[in-house]
């Protein structure tokens, strides 16, 4: 590179008027492929940004520090390194391009897992056996060899790891692991037979199947869902909506009526797109291997985020830059030095305490997502044809026209998605301020629009049972609330029949108006549907 | 150094006649179908010839105008290399004007050439293009919508005829197209934003999909197979995602599988039917009349 750079460099100094002597003009040609072979330097890695608030908490519990603490074992005072966030983030989560193995989070890692069924240590030639088994649904232990590094957690979910001193047969050595260091399965669980505690899981080497992942996603999603995951790549501020910025753990359609979308309905996105956003299909260029693993690595950025922010909310409400400079302020002769003191004392209750637990509380709610039955309707969806089906869109116009469901106040009274909430000036949940522009905002701070109705198009997919999900759970992070509670089942589906009829029968809202006088008894209870506007802030736009 | 010249361009008539008789085995050469179900990857492995018929008759009309490509090229160079070397031998440039009898021939033999050509393709180009040279018994099959980045898909349910309009019991897919293999079938061909171009490999078929157009297309499977669907036409930065597959099947498999995609369709989450007799009444019954 440089060569070629001299090269040419020397042959734009030279005088324009006397040609270069001939070995140079002969080899230019090479120095210039060279130059375009060999191209720019290789982009830098991509790295976690740290979320909002994280640079203004206590500069120690972000690096770490050095200090006298107490020994559990032996209440002795020893001068210890105590683990900042920084380290702890890089050990569970590396970085965006070469992942950790956390074994906490139900992520898959690695196509090499095993069950750790029983743990034996050896004081004297301080050593540690792991029995491995295989795990739920595999048939074999992978093959495990000496010198292979193996990763677990612990149950306060703090990742550890061992090189394999030995292996005979399932029985693994590794040096000594202390007691408390033993792997566990998180979230903490127990045979429900035997009453014993659920065996933990060893990733035996790397995290390959999210660097598998990883490759897949550089190549189809980075450019829109950017580098870590927070929707920011090169061409995302082309698009409307924006892409999914995955770090807080919100997805608008899920079968689990929460934000967090279980294995099965990531790969439905992949493979059907969202029909209405630029999202397009992945079918059939990834395969179900290659959906898998990228889901697999789309959950991990979630959990990342959402991990990294969960810390820093928790940490940033005793040791956030506002609630020290409140204390600084209110308490006489308090120094920032007392504050650390205080700090590194409670260190296991303020920083590694506040990792394990919001590891396991992301860990329960992600597996929770994958092993709770997805939203269901107790009852079928009748099948209605003729007049039976003519009353119930009938019925299903009723409900979305009534107050108390106050569809109409964002889809409107014609279903165009243009009703009044769409003009009026909304309050940020965040701040209690008014947002800038008027309409309806989701969690991101973006303006959704709500769906014309008449279109036909549907971004979570279009069966009925597609429909039915939006109803019951409404759609997390952009304000459209759930009506499971307040309509029954037949009350939702006559609102699918109808909402199935509108895209073919516009007309079906000719004249229609928002239905004031009276509520149904069914539905009077229904939850209102916006976080409330204050009156006098509305917009007069209408 | 001018022979070195004049040598490279005498070296392009043999390069071309060698390169033509070594790319079909190497499977450079026309997309090739593949042998068995799944497609075959390697390379020559699989067969070159359409499995579309009317594929086949283009590719005659490609090997055709090789033929004369090839001749003329080869002849033009063959000319050019021979007076190359006899201009290479003479030091002094000659200046001469022009010869009328010369730019006439050289005017009338293209001309005679094209018009061949014109007349010679016009039989397959009707046939791909003009409906009543159709075959007869073509079925339209599904309406294709082509979006940045990806092809919508939207059949007509099981035993009903495909409308211009959304029908309440149409079938909706995603770049995935279900045809009965054997038969001729058509599509309905839209765009929903730029241009996109519905590009066939196997079947030689490329047909540009506009914005507030519906263009017909239409094309046959001999044999079943996964087939690819390209977009062929730039389309925005998206263009290289925008693959599809075209997944022939023998007649009956192709009913059962339309009858479990109307099933799939029809889900309401409690009834998971995915068998062929399923009914699909619950959403077809609003007719015309409220309007």
């Amino acid at each position: 590179m440089r060569s070629a750079l001299e090269i040419r460099f020397a042959l734009m100094r030279r005088p324009i008027i006397s040609a270069p002597p001939l070995p140079l003009r002969a080899l230019s040609p090479f120095a210039l492929a060279a130059a375009l072979l060999l191209g720019c330097e290789p982009a830098p890695e991509p790295e976690f940004a740290s979320p909002v608030g994280y640079d203004g908490l206590l500069e120690e519990m972000r690096t770490g520090t050095r200090a006298e603490v107490e020994d559990y074992d032996t209440g002795e005072m020893v001068e210890r390194d105590l683990v900042g966030f920084d380290q702890a983030l890089d050990e569970r989560f590396g970085s965006p391009a070469d992942p950790a193995v956390f074994t906490t989070l139900p992520v898959r890692f690695s196509s090499s897992e095993a069950a750790v069924i029983d743990v034996l240590d050896d004081e004297e030639a301080e050593t540690t056996v792991f029995t491995l088994a295989p795990i739920q649904g595999a048939e074999t232990v992978p093959a495990v060899a000496k010198g292979d590094v193996l990763h677990w957690n612990d149950e306060f979910g703090s990742p550890h790891e061992a090189v394999v001193a030995a292996v005979e047969g399932d029985a693994i050595t590794v040096p000594l692991v202390p007691f408390e260091a033993r792997p566990v399965s998180l979230p903490l669980g127990f045979n429900e037979e035997t009453g014993e505690p659920l065996p933990g899981t060893v990733v035996i080497g790397d995290a390959d199947l999210l660097e598998e992942g990883r490759e897949l996603y550089a190549v189809h999603c980075l450019h829109c869902h950017g580098s870590t995951g927070a929707g920011d790549g090169p061409t995302a501020k082309y698009l409307h909506p924006l892409p999914r910025d995955y770090r807080s753990g919100m997805y608008k359609y899920t079968s689990t009526g929460t934000g967090i979308a279980s294995r099965a309905d990531l790969t439905r996105i992949l493979r059907d797109g969202i029909p209405g956003t630029y999202m397009p299909s992945f079918h059939p260029a990834l395969d179900a291997e290659k959906t898998a693993s990228v889901v697999e690595y789309v959950r991990w950025l979630s959990m990342q985020g959402q991990y990294a922010k969960g810390v820093t909310d928790e940490a940033a409400f005793t040791y956030g830059d506002e609630a020290v400079r409140e204390r600084l302020e209110s308490e006489e002769g308090l120094t920032r030095e007392d504050l650390v003191q205080e700090l590194i004392e409670y260190w296991p209750d303020d920083v590694t305490g506040k990792l394990s637990f919001v590891g396991t509380f992301l860990a329960e709610n992600w597996a929770l997502a994958e092993s709770e039955p997805p939203v269901t309707p107790n009852e079928p969806r009748p099948v209605l044809t003729g007049d039976e089906l003519a009353a119930s869109i009938e019925r299903g116009k009723g409900l979305y026209l009534q107050k108390s469901t106050q569809c109409a106040s964002c889809h409107g009274s014609r279903g165009l998605g243009n009703g009044p909430q769409t003009v009026s000036v909304q309050l940020d949940a965040a701040t209690g301020d008014p947002y800038a522009e008027p309409g309806i905002h989701d969690v991101w701070g973006e303006v959704v629009q709500p769906r014309n109705l008449t279109r036909g198009i549907y971004r979570g997919g279009r069966r009925p049972i597609d429909l039915y999900r939006r109803i019951y759970s409404g759609i997390p992070a952009s304000n459209m609330p759930g009506f499971g509670d307040n309509l029954s089942d037949e009350q939702i589906w006559d609102l699918v029949n109808f909402l199935m009829a509108l895209p073919l029968h516009p007309s079906l809202l000719d004249g229609a108006e928002l239905d004031v006088s009276h509520d149904d008894d069914a539905v009077a209870a229904a939850r209102p549907a916006l976080p409330p506007a204050a009156p006098e802030l509305k917009a007069d736009q209408s | 150094m001018k022979w070195v010249w004049v040598s490279l361009f005498a070296i392009w008539p043999v390069a071309a006649i060698a390169l033509s008789a070594v790319s079909p085995s190497m499977g450079w050469w026309f997309p090739e179908s593949p042998v068995t179900e799944p497609a075959v990857a390697e390379p020559g492995a699989g067969s070159s010839e359409s499995v579309n018929p009317l594929g086949r008759e283009i590719d005659h009309l490609f090997y055709v105008i090789l033929v004369i490509c090839g001749v003329v090229f080869v002849l033009t160079h063959v000319g050019l290399a021979w007076v190359l070397f006899g201009g290479a031998r003479r030091t002094v440039a000659r200046y001469f004007h022009g010869n009328h009898v010369l730019e006439v021939v050289w005017t009338l033999i293209p001309a005679a050439v094209l018009f061949f050509i014109a007349f010679y393709q016009m039989e397959v180009w009707a046939k791909f293009r003009v409906e009543s040279y159709y075959p007869a018994d073509v079925t339209p099959v599904a309406e294709v919508t082509g979006r940045m980045y990806e092809w919508r898909i939207r059949y007509p349910a099981p035993g009903k005829t495909l409308m211009d309009t959304p029908q309440p019991d149409d079938l909706y897919a995603v770049n995935e197209l279900l045809i009965p293999a054997g038969e001729p079938v058509l599509i309905q061909l839209r765009s929903q934003d730029v241009q996109h171009s519905f590009s066939l490999p196997e079947f030689r078929i490329k047909q540009d999909a506009l914005p507030g157009q519906r263009i017909p297309v239409w094309f046959q499977a001999d044999q079943a197979g996964n087939y690819t669907l390209l977009c062929q036409e730039l389309c925005g930065w998206g263009h290289y995602k925008m693959g599809g597959v075209v997944i022939a099947t023998p007649p009956d498999e192709h009913a059962a599988a339309m009858a479990a995609l109307a099933a799939k369709q029809q889900s309401d989450g409690v009834n998971q039917t995915d068998d062929e007799e399923s009914e699909i009444a619950s959403t077809t019954a609003v007719t015309g009349e409220r309007n």
